[in-house]
């Protein structure tokens, strides 16, 4: 996963903290801070406000500094902007993802296969599947709600006894674009998990 | 060259079940009520039969069914009009009506075995299925609940419905419309009644042919209709099959060619009742 997305992520789950804005505040007001400065302001613990100083620094949010003043080494944290701003690209993480998706695979429905499929009503493609998962008392039923582009893909499927196709190759003859490849690879990788499809070895 | 039927011998008998259930009506109330009772509970039942082939003849346009109902109106006002006298030596005694009534009850008796032996008045379902897998090699576990497209072609809409009343005239198959294709449903001897006189037709769960406007046609099969052959046979091939022979069908009709409809499904050799 991309660094950009980590640092969303962790700065996500600081921020929806109780005592976040409290911190950001002190921050704001302040030219810099150390964490014990800041807790006994807010009257919160100082492990608490290192963690979220230390979360804001991974984050991008803010500048540390080591000093030692004679004492033991402390960090002094600075608010970077006022303005905390992110974007994620997600053409940036997934782009290479899917151009090495293997269009050229070349699948059919397993003989045998676990899964019954609902037709989408008075319409020719398919809405939603079933899974039969496990053996016995264990069994259990899995189901997939489709998007209607997997139900028109999953519906030229070729048959268990039918010849083996490509992705690319079902896609046009069901009239699918090709920017729909990423979802139609989703649920073909996730049908062959379940050996409701299988590929030409 | 004779035919290997592909499909299991038919022992269905529910197009014998209205004439067991008259007799054993007419049986019972004869026995209560007396012979003329009897033979009139006969006769009112075959009106009531009459009614319904009356409703089936409307639905299908079938000549068939025309015929049929003509024939049980006759044959029930003539067996109503039977008088039963217990002190003569001939107890059922024929009056003038029913008399005059005999000549149309043979007509039409004679009519309708004739459109049994030409199988005009057949549901021709198994003879399709059986056209459907002559050439299909068996395969074991390809069975798969999933529609089939099978190919695309051009189609004319005003010739498509055209072709689906010729479908439904000859019995053939049953269509159903919808905004944007035609579904046709082979039916088997005995399943008509469900089809005909049923509510509200699940036709999506049986065996159809679905011809859309946009030229792409489908098949699906049943799962009952696929156990129905003696063999576990390439249910892709069955499939493209099927599709393919409603194709040549529709091509017959463009080519005002219908008696090939007609003559391909009689090579299969099916009977009349089957």
């Amino acid at each position: 996963m991309s660094e950009k997305y980590n640092k969303l992520a962790t700065f996500g789950s600081f921020i929806s903290k109780s005592y976040a804005l409290d911190i950001l505040k002190v921050l704001y007001t302040y030219q810099d801070v150390s964490a014990s400065e800041a807790a006994s302001r807010l009257g919160l613990h100082i492990n608490t406000v290192q963690e979220f100083l230390e979360a804001m620094y991974r984050s991008d949010i803010v500048s540390r500094e080591e000093v030692s003043e004679k004492k033991r080494p402390y960090f002094r944290y600075k608010l970077k902007s006022s303005v905390i701003k992110f974007d994620l690209n997600l053409d940036e993480i997934f782009r290479n993802h899917q151009e090495s998706l293997p269009t050229e695979m070349k699948i059919r429905e397993s003989k045998s296969s676990p899964a019954t499929f609902n037709r989408a009503k008075g319409n020719l493609f398919f809405s939603s599947m079933v899974i039969m998962i496990g053996e016995g008392r264990e069994r259990k039923e899995k189901r997939i709600n489709l998007t209607k582009t997997q139900g028109v893909f999953l519906y030229n499927l070729p048959f268990p006894d039918g010849q083996f196709q490509g992705i690319a190759e079902i896609m046009a003859k069901a009239k699918i674009k090709k920017e729909n490849l990423a979802e139609i690879m989703d649920i073909v990788n996730l049908l062959l998990d379940y050996n409701v499809v299988e590929k030409q070895q | 060259m004779q035919r290997i039927k592909k499909l299991k011998p038919d022992r269905n008998i529910t197009g014998l079940l209205p004439a067991i259930f008259s007799l054993i009506a007419g049986g019972c109330v004869a026995v209560i009520f007396g012979p003329k009772a009897g033979i009139d509970t006969i006769g009112v039942i075959i009106l009531v039969y009459a009614t319904f082939s009356l409703i089936a003849a409307i639905k299908t346009e079938s000549i068939g069914y025309w015929v049929s109902t003509i024939y049980m109106y006759c044959m029930g006002t003539y067996v109503i009009f039977i008088e039963f006298r217990p002190y003569a030596a001939k107890k059922f005694y024929l009056t003038s009506e029913a008399k005059f009534l005999f000549i149309w009850v043979i007509f039409f008796m004679l009519w309708l075995i004739y459109m049994l032996i030409t199988k005009r008045s057949k549901w021709r379902g198994r003879d399709i299925m059986e056209a459907a897998a002559q050439d299909v090699a068996e395969g074991e576990n390809t069975y798969t609940s999933r529609p089939r497209p099978v190919d695309r072609i051009n189609i004319d809409k005003e010739q498509l419905f055209a072709f689906a009343k010729y479908l439904k005239k000859n019995l053939i198959a049953m269509p159903y419309y919808d905004h944007e294709k035609v579904i046709f449903v082979p039916v088997k001897m005995g399943e008509e009644y469900g089809i005909l006189f049923g509510p509200n037709i699940s036709y999506w769960d049986r065996t159809w042919i679905s011809f859309e406007y946009s030229g792409d046609v489908s098949v699906n099969i049943s799962k009952d209709y696929y156990l129905d052959y003696k063999e576990d046979l390439s249910f892709d091939q069955l499939c493209d099959s099927l599709g393919n022979l409603f194709i040549k069908f529709y091509e017959h009709f463009k080519n005002q060619e219908e008696v090939r409809i007609i003559d391909h499904l009689n090579e299969m050799k099916i009977g009349p009742f089957s």
